[in-house]
């Protein structure tokens, strides 16, 4: 029966991020957040095993109130509970003050036999608040995983690397990091998400975890510039009857020296 | 004055950070050392003696040891503890990875992953790292008595042999293991490789059917171009292997030539085709993110399109 913990980090929507035509500068006003796709197959990969082992699941995220929305679409998919650590400038935390954040809040909650988290998010994907947790906590990892099982008390994962696999084991408690293709997480119904709508959420600030802002994280991290970089595409969409199109197209990349 | 310590369990990596570190070394007015992890690596040590390395620490233990990334981690925290300051360069591989966050957390640095581009300006290392898939840059000051940066793979060019004779310091840790392995087997490789294809045809959610794969490769071969896709048909579907998929969870390739076939273009897969250079888009869907990042589009049903395209091809080209 273990008792498990899923990590979530509410993101902005990436797909709807504004940028300054001319400077690349990146806008995030009126940008919607959302749960980072990736923590879905966390969650997932936390519901397979409790169908199978039973437990429980707390979900838990550090970010301004907005984030609540994303603990909600875990509760729908099924977490018995989520904590919300409300810290409005989470979005400007490196790794190192967010592990620190994380670690303070699961000691207090306490209990827990497997954290399981995506192996990056969608925003910075830097993969190290895994390997950061698991030093602060003291905890076996093992990263990239495939799958997931559980078994007396001991964890067995493949993990997928650039140029192996491998199968490792961890007693537990242990914190685990599942890749994206991991599994297709669950789409939850109206009713599961209306009931969600209705749960409670046990919210925290630092200060509540002893914490404050000044003295979490290692604090040697200063973004500079956020800047997008596209190339910039000729978006020229071919009209006409099918054939038409299609060879006007052509016309195009010969032109190029694409084709022919 | 700051030291440069660095470690791959890689052996190309090693020979890049090598002449990263050599660099930084000699602006910083410090010296480079080199951690390398295994019995098996004693020629990888010494020739990074001869690339401008000051000082190679070989740590003798199986080659196994190194599979384990906190083994690596108290190695390098070992070696990096003993300078005052130090800068510490990571291959930024899956297992790299774990090893900088794991390192990062032990010398209460801060750290950054995937890096591009690392520079040193006054005491601050200025890196260079992808957010959003690729889509956004993020330029970052790390500083602290210890800093670690993650250095992506052909980033910078491989050290030179200089003659310089570096020393070889033996080393060796009893690390603490929280994991046990149970199985290691290669990833069967296949003979496919998208990254250095010229031209690849992709598809994605709009094909209706494993079967009309057919239709796909059959425009491919009318093309010259390999087949690649989404995410959805090689993880969800299984229709393609992992090898060829396209995007930020799979592989970042680099065509002259991209043709995206039934594919929206959500964030995710863009990712991996940022460098492409001629980018076309085949979509029912008008408003399709793709097609805003497309250099070519027709909106029509692939499905008229694709077999169109190919009978072009070959009736005009004779093949």
């Amino acid at each position: 029966m273990p008792n498990m913990v899923v990590l979530v980090k509410h993101v902005y929507d990436e797909n709807q991020l504004k940028v300054e035509r001319e400077t690349g500068k990146v806008s995030y006003e009126g940008v919607p957040g959302k749960i980072s796709d990736f923590d879905r197959k966390a969650m997932e990969a936390a519901l397979v095993l409790r169908s199978v082992g039973g437990g429980k699941i707390t979900s838990v995220t550090v970010g301004p109130e907005e984030a609540a929305k994303s603990l909600r679409e875990v509760m729908a998919m099924g977490a018995d509970q989520t904590i919300l650590v409300k810290e409005p400038t989470a979005g400007q935390l490196d790794s190192s003050a967010t592990a620190d954040i994380l670690a303070k809040a699961l000691e207090k909650a306490g209990g827990f036999d497997l954290l399981i988290c995506a192996e990056g998010s969608v925003d910075s994907y830097t993969s190290l608040l895994a390997p950061m947790l698991a030093e602060k906590l003291h905890l076996p990892l093992i990263t990239y995983a495939q799958s997931l099982q559980v078994k007396d008390g001991t964890l067995r994962a493949e993990r997928i690397l650039e140029k192996r696999m491998e199968v490792v084991e961890a007693r537990l408690p242990a914190l685990v990091t599942v890749t994206g293709e991991i599994n297709s997480p669950r789409i939850p119904t109206l009713l599961q998400i209306m009931g969600a709508m209705k749960k409670p959420i046990a919210t925290f600030t630092l200060a509540d975890l002893g914490l404050s802002l000044g003295a979490v994280g290692a604090r040697g991290y200063k973004l500079l510039e956020y800047s997008a970089k596209s190339k910039e595409r000729r978006k020229v969409v071919f009209d006409g009857t099918v054939p038409e199109a299609v060879t006007k197209l052509l016309d195009a990349l010969t032109r190029d020296g694409l084709v022919g | 004055m700051a030291d440069i310590v660095f470690y791959s369990e890689d052996d190309d990596l090693l020979h890049e950070l090598a002449g990263l570190s050599s660099t930084l070394a000699a602006q910083a007015g410090g010296g480079s050392f080199g951690v390398v992890m295994g019995d098996d690596k004693a020629g990888t040590a010494s020739s990074l003696a001869s690339e401008g390395v000051s000082e190679v620490y070989l740590y003798r233990a199986p080659a196994t040891l190194r599979d384990y990334p906190e083994a690596s981690a108290q190695a390098v925290a070992q070696v990096a503890a003993a300078h005052p300051s130090a800068y510490v360069l990571v291959g930024s591989t899956k297992d790299g990875k774990v090893v900088a966050g794991r390192l990062a957390a032990m010398l209460g640095a801060s750290a950054a992953s995937d890096c591009s581009s690392v520079q040193l300006s006054g005491m601050d290392l200025i890196v260079e790292r992808p957010s959003y898939g690729g889509r956004v840059r993020t330029r970052a000051a790390l500083s602290g008595k210890y800093v670690v940066a993650c250095v992506k793979a052909r980033a910078y060019p491989k050290a030179i042999p200089s003659g310089a004779a570096g020393k070889v310091i033996e080393s060796s840790i009893s690390p603490v293991l929280t994991t046990s392995m149970i199985e290691v087997r290669e990833r069967p490789v296949s003979s496919m490789d998208l990254t250095r294809a010229e031209k690849i045809v992709s598809v994605g959610r709009g094909l209706k059917k494993k079967e009309d794969l057919q239709m796909i490769s059959g425009l491919a071969d009318a093309m010259g171009a390999s087949v690649g896709c989404s995410r959805p048909l090689s993880a969800d579907l299984g229709w393609l292997p992992e090898e060829a998929h396209i995007g930020l969870t799979g592989l970042e390739v680099k065509p002259k030539l991209y043709v995206a076939v039934g594919i929206s273009g959500q964030l995710q897969h863009l990712a991996g085709v940022k460098e492409a250079g001629t980018i076309v888009a085949v979509n029912t869907d008008k408003g399709a993110p793709i097609f805003a990042n497309a250099d070519y589009g027709i909106v029509g049903d692939l499905y008229q399109v694709v077999p169109e395209m190919q009978r072009q091809l070959v009736a005009t080209r004779g093949r």
